[in-house]
């Protein structure tokens, strides 16, 4: 009986350094070999999740590198944010995406949540500090375990195929000529989500905002939030006060460019909260315009912005 | 508690040392912590169902007990039938009652008249089918005089709950597992590594093939309309060893972790899909349940003697029974009915025995002859596996006709192509390995016997390397809604 303990033990020790072996020296490699250089020429970035990545398009707008991924929270992009700023001086000015939908409760599943932490963690988890991954943890262990062994399997991959750019794991701009409004209109009417007294914000998320904030200013970025544009009918719009007041409580300084009220047609939109193609190229368009018009620069943006919103809008 | 999740990775080493270094001097204490340790395990899930099984244990117990006093044959019968009505009273209200409630309300409807009944929101208890099945094995066969019962309530409590293999079986008879209840269990070196590595092989079974292989199974099965022909193959084919590597991988676990507290079970895989007939794949696919089937129903029935329209009846009495003990729904027993229907012709031209050994035994290839008849039953099994997984009739068929489809003979398209090709490489490899070790009771017993030691201790190595990087979301064995 002891010696089968004693062998057994032994055995356990060498696969588990077997596996921490897997596991770690892809990290250390890819810790070392990481590169997070975007084009010398992109001042401009804007971060996100799937909103900025289907709106700008970063072929129109001049010095702009759109870095949004669809479905990544704060979480995933401060982790994002961390690796890119220090590596890109030539960055001057950051804009994240702040929609009605990144102060939701349901939001938390995208932190922790086994599908989209399976989906960012593999690439995120060689520079995830001690405090984020108790995060992790704490909410969800039993299927952090499963995402950190599909991110061992990822970093093997990467390793091997001498992939250490990691720019080229983000989506960027998504162009698609989609249109499934209607389909989506009619899903939108069943929306069951309380948005009264009881309505359930996602603290982690705004903390990771207000983290982001923070790293970005102490790196001497400019920061703005930004809201594009989203249908009118877009269930977590009603929202909007909830919205409104974490804007003011924890924002109050940094500038919002809102293009909440930038009409467009239905046949400009994939669904209720993205533009599709036609809708990005004409979006993109007028961001440039403001841009090149040192919108930044004005000290009465929101006027600039209607002004703009009320020459690009179109009614059909 | 499931086998592949961080508690039972806790549970189990705590149990097996409480069991053999502080109560392996006495039989009564070890059986004690068996029964404890199983309620333990069971009430993990959820603790109200435990007084279901302590019923159960009761009642046949008792049952048992009065049987062996009994010899008034009338008296005799009403006890059996009160095990019975007891036992398949509590299988029925809590798995089939909504079924049936669902059936008649349709029925009356179809009638033109309204039954106010509402169905009830019912939890099926865990391994219900599987426990039921096993002790009602015991007052039948006390009944016929083939056991004798036992005295030793905490030995009967402990059969009727042991924890390997309390919620998805195999369904052990009480002439295999009882009697080892009965003698002190000693330590054995070999039986307990060798239960490791059976414990080894299902856990690959279920993490790396069973749980990548659902991912795409139900991408498949759940969007069916999305697909052409051949991706619903591939859906199919990914089902087909989603299950396979489910339930064996279970009862490779479950006769493992047996091993390892000095118990043998019963295999209950025997390498089903090199089966060259439905029949002999009957004979490797579930045996637990297969034999409990023979011996307590199509045996009673008549079984295979008689005239034809016997044969004929036995036979689809038996598969569909089968097919709804696994479920209250039609796909079940329309799956069942479908294998009757296969196997149906062997019985009648007396080919149903033709296939009794292993094929091509001690042989390293299997003639060309084996490898057609071994694809067409995997592929007779796949089609019947459809009706099992898909949610109604009409899903089954809606799948198989889009499979039977000039787009069976376009490229699959589905998502993670990369996931995708590495789960069916992983698939090649456990067939690989299956095939080298059909001659032993699990795929890798023998396997690397004759290789140098630490070249076999570096392939085990490699499966858990294997599981730890395929571990998918934390997925529940198929058969717990069984």
């Amino acid at each position: 009986m002891k010696a089968f303990i004693k062998k057994i033990l032994v055995f356990l020790i060498i696969a588990i350094l077997t596996v921490v072996a897997i596991a770690i020296i892809p990290i250390t490699i890819i810790k070392n070999q990481s590169k997070f250089k975007i084009d010398e020429n992109s001042t401009y970035v804007v971060f996100g999740h799937s909103h900025p990545s289907y709106a700008y398009n970063d072929s129109i707008i001049k010095n702009f590198k759109n870095l949004a991924d669809a479905g990544e929270s704060y979480f995933y992009t401060y982790q994002k944010v961390k690796n890119i700023i220090p590596n890109n001086p030539q960055i001057q000015t950051v804009f994240i995406e702040f929609t009605n939908n990144q102060i939701d409760s349901k939001i938390n599943e995208w932190i922790w949540g086994f599908e989209k932490m399976s989906y960012f963690l593999p690439t995120y988890l060689t520079f995830i500090n001690k405090e984020d991954f108790s995060l992790l943890y704490d909410n969800n262990r039993e299927d952090l375990t499963s995402c950190l062994s599909i991110a061992a399997k990822k970093n093997i991959y990467r390793t091997i195929n001498n992939d250490f750019n990691i720019i080229n794991s983000i989506d960027g701009y998504k162009s698609t000529k989609i249109n499934k409004l209607d389909e989506m209109l009619e899903e939108a009417k069943s929306d069951t989500t309380n948005y009264g007294i009881n309505y359930k914000i996602s603290e982690s998320n705004i903390n990771y905002l207000k983290k982001i904030i923070t790293f970005c200013k102490a790196h001497n970025k400019d920061v703005f939030l930004i809201r594009s544009p989203q249908h009118k009918d877009l269930p977590v719009l009603k929202n909007e006060n909830y919205y409104q007041d974490i804007k003011k409580k924890h924002f109050k300084n940094v500038t919002l460019l809102d293009f909440n009220s930038f009409k467009l047609p239905n046949t400009f939109y994939v669904d209720l909260d993205h533009l599709n193609s036609l809708g990005a190229n004409r979006f993109s368009k007028m961001f440039n315009n403001l841009l090149i018009n040192d919108l930044l620069k004005s000290k009465d943006s929101k006027s600039k912005i209607n002004e703009a919103i009320a020459t690009y809008s179109l009614s059909k | 508690m499931l086998f592949n999740s961080i508690d039972f990775a806790v549970f189990l080493p705590i149990v097996f040392i409480l069991y053999w270094f502080v109560t392996q001097k006495n039989l009564k204490y070890q059986n004690f912590l068996i029964v404890l340790a199983s309620y333990v395990f069971y009430g993990w899930w959820d603790w109200r169902f435990l007084s279901l099984i302590v019923f159960s244990t009761i009642v046949d117990y008792s049952i048992g007990i009065l049987l062996s006093k009994e010899e008034n044959n009338r008296k005799r019968i009403i006890l059996l039938w009160c095990s019975i009505i007891v036992n398949l009273g509590f299988l029925g209200f809590f798995k089939y009652y909504n079924f049936f409630l669902d059936n008649l309300i349709t029925a009356f409807t179809l009638f033109g008249q309204e039954l106010n009944v509402s169905s009830l929101k019912i939890i099926l208890p865990v391994g219900i089918s599987f426990y039921t099945f096993q002790t009602l094995s015991y007052t039948i066969d006390v009944y016929k005089k083939k056991l004798t019962p036992t005295k030793d309530f905490i030995a009967f409590s402990a059969f009727v709950s042991f924890f390997p293999q309390l919620v998805a079986g195999p369904i052990e008879r009480a002439t295999n597992l009882l009697p080892q209840f009965y003698t002190k269990r000693k330590f054995e070196y070999s039986k307990a590594v060798d239960g490791l590595r059976q414990i080894l092989w299902g856990l690959f079974k279920k993490i790396v093939i069973a749980d990548n292989s659902a991912r795409f199974a139900n991408e498949f099965f759940n969007n069916y309309n999305d697909y052409g022909g051949s991706g619903l193959l591939l859906g199919a084919i990914f089902f087909t060893f989603q299950i396979y590597g489910d339930f064996s991988g279970y009862s490779d676990i479950a006769i493992g972790t047996s091993r390892l507290f000095g118990f043998n079970l019963k295999q209950n895989f025997a390498f089903p899909y090199f089966s060259r007939d439905i029949a002999e794949f009957w004979r490797r696919w579930h045996i637990s349940l297969s034999t409990w089937f023979r011996d307590y129903l199509y045996i009673p029935l008549g079984g295979s003697r008689g005239g034809t329209s016997m044969k004929v009846r036995n036979t689809f009495i038996i598969f569909i029974v089968s097919g709804f003990w696994h479920g209250s729904n039609w796909t079940f027993i329309v799956w069942g009915l479908l294998n009757a229907i296969y196997f149906l012709p062997l019985l009648l031209m007396n080919r149903n025995r033709n296939n009794i050994g292993i094929s091509a035994e001690g042989k390293l290839f299997a003639p060309l002859k084996d490898i057609l008849n071994i694809s067409v039953t995997f592929l007779l099994t796949v089609i019947a596996w459809v009706f099992f997984r898909a949610d109604n009739i009409s899903h089954a068929i809606n799948y198989l006709s889009t499979i039977f489809s000039k787009s069976l003979f376009s490229i699959p398209e589905f998502s993670n192509r990369q996931l995708a090709i590495e789960t069916l490489v992983l698939i090649v490899f456990l067939v690989v390995i299956e095939w080298l070790g059909r001659e032993t009771q699990y795929g890798i017993e023998k396997f690397g016997f004759k290789w140098p030691r630490s070249l076999r201790l570096g392939f085990y190595i490699l499966l858990i390397c294997l599981i730890f990087l395929f571990i998918g979301k934390e997925q529940e064995f198929i058969y717990f809604q069984f």
